[in-house]
């Protein structure tokens, strides 16, 4: 038990309930099991850290934030190692031979990682995380309607560059 | 591309992840370490914080305009761009500012002991407001993958924050009636309810042919100031007239080149110069019994910060004494 801003914080508590759904949410907005790691342990870093404890209940929701606002420095790194925009296609091999070299599914979520931070977010939460519009809002500090908006132009992006596999 | 294959494929992604023994010692150490580093710089945060309350003849040296830096006592020069501490008539005798390291804190003046830390978020703290009367602090977060900001309300006495609805862009500011919140966002100025009511059509915006910052309310809360910024040109000042409808351009006060505009308790707006022939000590007093002093260098750095109150305590780089990484 650790006591933060006056209020006792069970931290191995916290990770017991929550760093396993935090890890595989990692997985998905990264692809890389090692890196998911780090913005995990970085997120209980920073929760332990914070000045203002969550309100009971709101610990995953905070704990989720921060690891998709994490994932968005990996995806800054790799735009800028791969020399591309975040909306450009995939940047292996054309999805054909992908599609080959994978099973399906495998691209699909390759497919969700190469979307813009905020569209990769929002369908990693909705589809992964199985949240609703309101709680995604609450967790991405934008409003319903945004939501609504990324999901859509995801959905037709993803739609656009998987035709492929049709 | 049906929802149910989308599903399907990130779920599979990471069934088979789970969270073992190993990360959980790699995150107690890591929390054990964050703390040993945040207990030593909240030490060295308070004394330097302790070191702001100095006698009023340093503020004498400035307010003559005769000292400029290095003249005044206890005058530290911040690094340029940091966002300026902000007060409250509502709530006299302290300040609001960012930390570097996430969080935003209330600070008591006289004593140099922060009161509150009111918000702490997993997002980069852009920059902070209080309402007049005290009750609110908004803060502003920075930025998603389009470069889009939001602000953030949370009670000045501390608890969660709530995004305030509607809002777009960096920079909150809110109006002298506490009514409106000022917010900007590429070359838009943007202007809400300051309690996120109204929904979409509450927002009030003005699109300018530049990218737009550091916007400022009048005392009256009739015209906002704010600045222009071109890659090829100089950045330049302008004023908009705001009637609770529309913001328009306030023809009365046309463009001028300049920093950024301050004004004075008495409706004058200052212009701070983007390139000034000297370095020089401008003043703005956004309050009747509170003073800031501005430090512009020749290339237009805005390089200092200090506050005067109105019994002579000098108050300067607050953010960067306390939330310095020590």
């Amino acid at each position: 038990m650790r006591v933060f801003g006056g209020v006792t914080v069970d931290l191995d508590g916290l990770f017991r309930d929550h760093a396993t759904p935090l890890l595989r949410l990692g997985v998905v907005l990264t692809g890389d099991r090692a890196l998911a790691e780090e913005l995990v342990q970085e997120a209980f870093v920073r929760f332990s850290q914070s000045r203002s404890t969550p309100a009971p209940g709101a610990e995953r929701t905070y704990l989720r934030r921060i690891v998709v606002n994490l994932s968005h420095a990996h995806h800054r790194h790799l735009r800028v190692v791969r020399g591309r925009r975040p909306d450009a296609p995939g940047t292996a091999a054309p999805a054909e031979q992908e599609a080959i070299r994978r099973d399906g599914e495998r691209v699909v979520a390759e497919a969700v990682r190469a979307l813009p931070d905020r569209q990769r977010d929002c369908v990693a939460l909705r589809y992964y995380a199985d949240l609703g519009d309101a709680e995604i809002a609450a967790t991405l500090g934008i409003s319903a309607g945004s939501v609504k908006t990324h999901l859509h132009r995801a959905r037709a992006a993803l739609a656009q560059r998987l035709e492929v596999l049709r | 591309m049906t929802e149910d294959l989308l599903q399907r494929s990130l779920l599979a992604e990471a069934e088979d992840v789970e969270a073992g023994y190993d990360l959980h010692t790699r995150v107690r150490a890591a929390v054990a370490a964050a703390t040993t580093r945040r207990r030593r710089r909240r030490r060295a945060g308070l004394t330097a914080a302790a070191a702001l309350v100095v006698a009023g003849a340093a503020a004498a040296v400035l307010a003559d305009g005769g000292g400029g830096r290095g003249e005044a006592g206890d005058v530290q020069i911040q690094s340029p761009g940091a966002p300026a501490p902000q007060t409250s008539p509502g709530m006299p005798g302290r300040i609001a500012y960012v930390q570097r390291d996430g969080g935003l804190s209330i600070l008591d003046l006289t004593t140099g002991e922060t009161m509150v830390d009111v918000l702490d978020t997993p997002l980069e703290l852009d920059a902070v407001d209080l309402s007049p009367d005290g009750q609110w602090v908004y803060v502003s977060t920075c930025c998603d993958a389009d470069g889009i900001g939001a602000t953030w309300r949370s009670p000045a006495t501390g608890g969660s924050p709530t995004p305030v609805a509607n809002t777009i862009g960096g920079h909150p500011r809110v109006s002298p009636d506490g009514r409106w919140l000022a917010t900007v966002a590429g070359q838009h100025v943007v202007v809400v309810p300051a309690d996120g009511s109204g929904g979409e059509a509450a927002r009030i915006e003005y699109m300018a042919d530049r990218a737009v910052s550091d916007v400022a309310w009048s005392p009256d809360g009739a015209r906002l100031v704010f600045t222009l910024r071109g890659v090829e040109s100089e950045p330049s000042v302008a004023v908009l007239r705001f009637d609770g409808q529309a913001l328009v351009p306030d023809d009365a006060i046309p463009p001028q080149a300049g920093r950024f505009g301050l004004w004075g308790p008495d409706g004058t707006l200052a212009i701070i110069p983007a390139a000034p022939e000297t370095a020089s000590i401008a003043s703005v007093s956004p309050a009747p019994d509170f003073t800031w002093f501005l430090a512009v260098d020749q290339d237009g750095t805005v390089s200092a910060h200090q506050g005067v109150t109105g019994d002579g305590v000098v108050l300067d780089a607050v953010e960067d004494a306390v939330a310095a990484d020590w």
